[in-house]
């Protein structure tokens, strides 16, 4: 019976197909001990928008991901990598400025998001421009004003480099490095930030319990941020206009869209984290969450395009905003900040 | 237990593999999906096939472009080499012009296609051997017409990182607004003696911005194409730029586009579908077959 299958190769050789497909198949054994490498999607979170169908996860793609993010070969002057602006201990946001730095110290114009667990991001940018996680890097790669490289180039470079011809080969099997595998690589390591052991998920896992204070900030969370940033994630991945100004510095989301019905509005971010990220806002205008409620409560600016569930602002009381300020430090995971598998690796070269 | 057919029309190959423990035979079919089938569940399997003749013997196609700016007046176009628009008046030089040809079947006499694997061409007028589309050991026979799409995709514009002629080291991708760049044409024109610079990167997948537009050519009475055995039949087509400017503006009026949209559209499709992507009669012309 087994042998049937061997005589059907033959007749592949009769096909008009152009190239016959007579490769072997090969499928990783899961369980085997020696392929414990997975992506592992935490308890109550909904399945991942990016489910690696074209770029299979291995231990040595992750690895070389993460060289790739640390080191500044990827920047025009080798002045900046990956992680100077997205920085481990700030939950892979920037160091606490409102906008980032980049080559010969030019500034960019929005302030760098948190990267965390952006498997399940449907976009990617403030204003939604990028719509897959492994073509997210070409923006900053290729920005004058962040690492300034060109693809050719970078391509180019990495070709001449002994260390990541060696990796790209022992992690994708290939001679020669194209920017897909590069691609690939980064997004093996970007999409494994994952952060799911903050004080939030251990009480919803039963295993601890809130403060009264962090269930009363809970419970408004839930009446009023919860719309937007919904849990588990703690956003809805929706574009809105949260009220900074009335009159637009940045029209955000209508310049990918050319839609003036979009002025103004902005990705709504996760709130993992939050206490590590700050400044806060799309350009980092906010400095701490007492800031950042305060405006939500009783600075917000009418638009034409304004938030519906900001019309009037959420009325917060002092109390209140301070409730909800302890309930989103329930969200800080210490264990994401400082997992050493996120971290910069040591002897590079 | 099943008995299966594998008709050759189907254009399929085959491949086995094991895992778990289990044997499958899986069936790779043109249009992308593939059957697994438990081996053990397979009693016998016959493979019928149009005809020998037509699989073992096989030949090449090559599309060979030229390039032309206008109908009429047979300018050549050519990177560094000044250009008058028929229609428009305006005098253009390009430095660029580069563009996608993708997803390319044939359909044979007998109503059968053959498909190319990874059909994605980048065609780029300062790169000469980019306009010989070369296709590789089709079976022997007669073929009517050729298949093709004038841009990329939009599973493609949608997939993540890509490679070969997709490849983003091919300036052809706006990173800010993940999708291809399906047409680049930049250079400089005449404005009262002055040079100005222009710059039109066409591009759009989906919805009212959508450019991505699916051709046919026929090969037909003194263009018709036979494929034979061991050779290369060469098919000279004539490619007319110049539609790009049928229904938009002069380039006086407008010389940048860079992003999708109405401009980039009304330049690609044109009025009444008349523009370089969409004209039927003009804008990739069989001229001859040898």
């Amino acid at each position: 019976m087994r042998i049937i299958p061997l005589l059907l190769i033959l007749f592949i050789l009769t096909s008009c197909k152009k190239e016959a497909i007579i490769k072997p198949v090969t499928i990783p054994n899961l369980n085997s001990d020696t392929n414990t490498f997975s992506f592992e999607k935490p308890v109550g979170f909904p399945n991942p928008f990016y489910n690696f169908s074209n770029n299979p996860l291995t231990q040595k793609g992750f690895e070389l991901g993460r060289f790739l993010f640390y080191d500044p070969i990827l920047s025009l002057d080798s002045s900046v990598s990956c992680n100077t602006c997205h920085a481990q201990q700030h939950g892979f946001s920037d160091h606490n400025v409102p906008l980032s730095k980049g080559i010969f110290g030019f500034s960019s114009t929005r302030n760098a998001p948190a990267l965390i667990n952006l498997a399940w991001s449907t976009s990617f940018m403030w204003d939604g421009g990028v719509n897959h996680i492994e073509v997210q890097p070409l923006v900053p790669l290729t920005s004058e004003h962040e690492l300034g490289e060109t693809m050719a180039n970078l391509v180019e470079k990495l070709n001449k480099n002994v260390f990541y011809k060696k990796k790209f080969k022992e992690a994708f099997g290939v001679e020669t490095i194209t920017d897909q595998k590069l691609l690939h690589a980064l997004a093996q390591f970007t999409s494994m930030l994952i952060s799911s052991n903050a004080k939030y998920d251990q009480v919803m896992a039963g295993k601890t319990n809130f403060t009264p204070q962090e269930q009363q900030g809970y419970e408004l969370f839930k009446i009023k941020c919860a719309n937007c940033h919904t849990e588990p994630l703690f956003t809805d991945y929706s574009y809105r206009n949260s009220g900074l100004e009335s009159k637009f510095k940045d029209i955000g989301r209508e310049k990918v869209t050319q839609d003036p019905a979009d002025r103004g509005k902005f990705k709504v971010p996760t709130l993992r984290n939050i206490e590590f990220t700050y400044p806060y806002m799309h350009d980092g205008r906010l400095f701490n969450l007492e800031q950042v409620l305060a405006f939500k409560s009783n600075g917000i600016q009418d638009s034409p395009t304004l938030d519906i569930s900001l019309k009037n602002g959420l009325n917060l009381s002092k109390d209140e905003q301070k409730a909800i300020i302890v309930f989103l430090k329930t969200l800080s995971d210490n264990t994401f900040i400082s997992n050493p598998k996120y971290a910069e690796p040591v002897n590079q070269q | 237990m099943k008995k299966i057919l594998v008709a050759a029309s189907m254009f399929m190959s085959l491949v086995y593999q094991v895992s778990y423990g289990q044997t499958y035979m899986k069936i790779h079919r043109n249009n992308g999906s593939t059957l697994e089938i438990p081996v053990n569940t397979i009693d016998s399997v016959t493979y019928s096939t149009i005809s020998s003749n037509l699989v073992n013997s096989k030949g090449n196609i090559s599309i060979d472009l030229s390039h032309k700016f206008g109908m009429m007046n047979e300018q050549t176009l050519a990177i560094g080499k000044p250009v008058v628009h028929p229609m428009k008046g305006d005098t253009m030089t390009f430095s660029k012009f580069k563009y996608f040809i993708s997803n390319v079947k044939f359909k044979n006499a007998d109503g059968m296609y053959w498909t190319e694997g990874e059909s994605y061409h980048l065609v780029d007028l300062a790169k000469p051997e980019s306009l010989n589309l070369s296709f590789k050991d089709l079976p022997a026979g007669t073929y009517t017409q050729m298949e093709y799409t004038i841009g990329v995709d939009s599973a493609r514009n949608v997939s993540g990182a890509q490679t070969g002629a997709l490849s983003t080291t091919n300036d052809m991708y706006w990173s800010w607004k993940s999708g291809y760049i399906m047409l680049k044409a930049e250079g400089t024109y005449k404005d009262n003696n002055a040079d100005k610079m222009f710059a039109f990167h066409l591009g759009g997948f989906s919805g009212a911005n959508n450019i991505v537009t699916k051709r046919t050519m026929v090969f037909e009475g003194a263009t018709a194409l036979t494929v034979t055995k061991d050779q290369t039949s060469t098919v000279g087509v004539e490619v007319n730029p110049g539609l790009l400017w049928h229904s938009a503006p002069s380039v006086k009026e407008v010389n940048m586009i860079h992003m999708p949209g109405a401009a980039a559209k009304l330049m690609a499709l044109g009025d009444s579908g008349m523009g370089f992507f969409a004209n039927p009669m003009y804008s990739f012309q069989v001229k001859s077959v040898k």
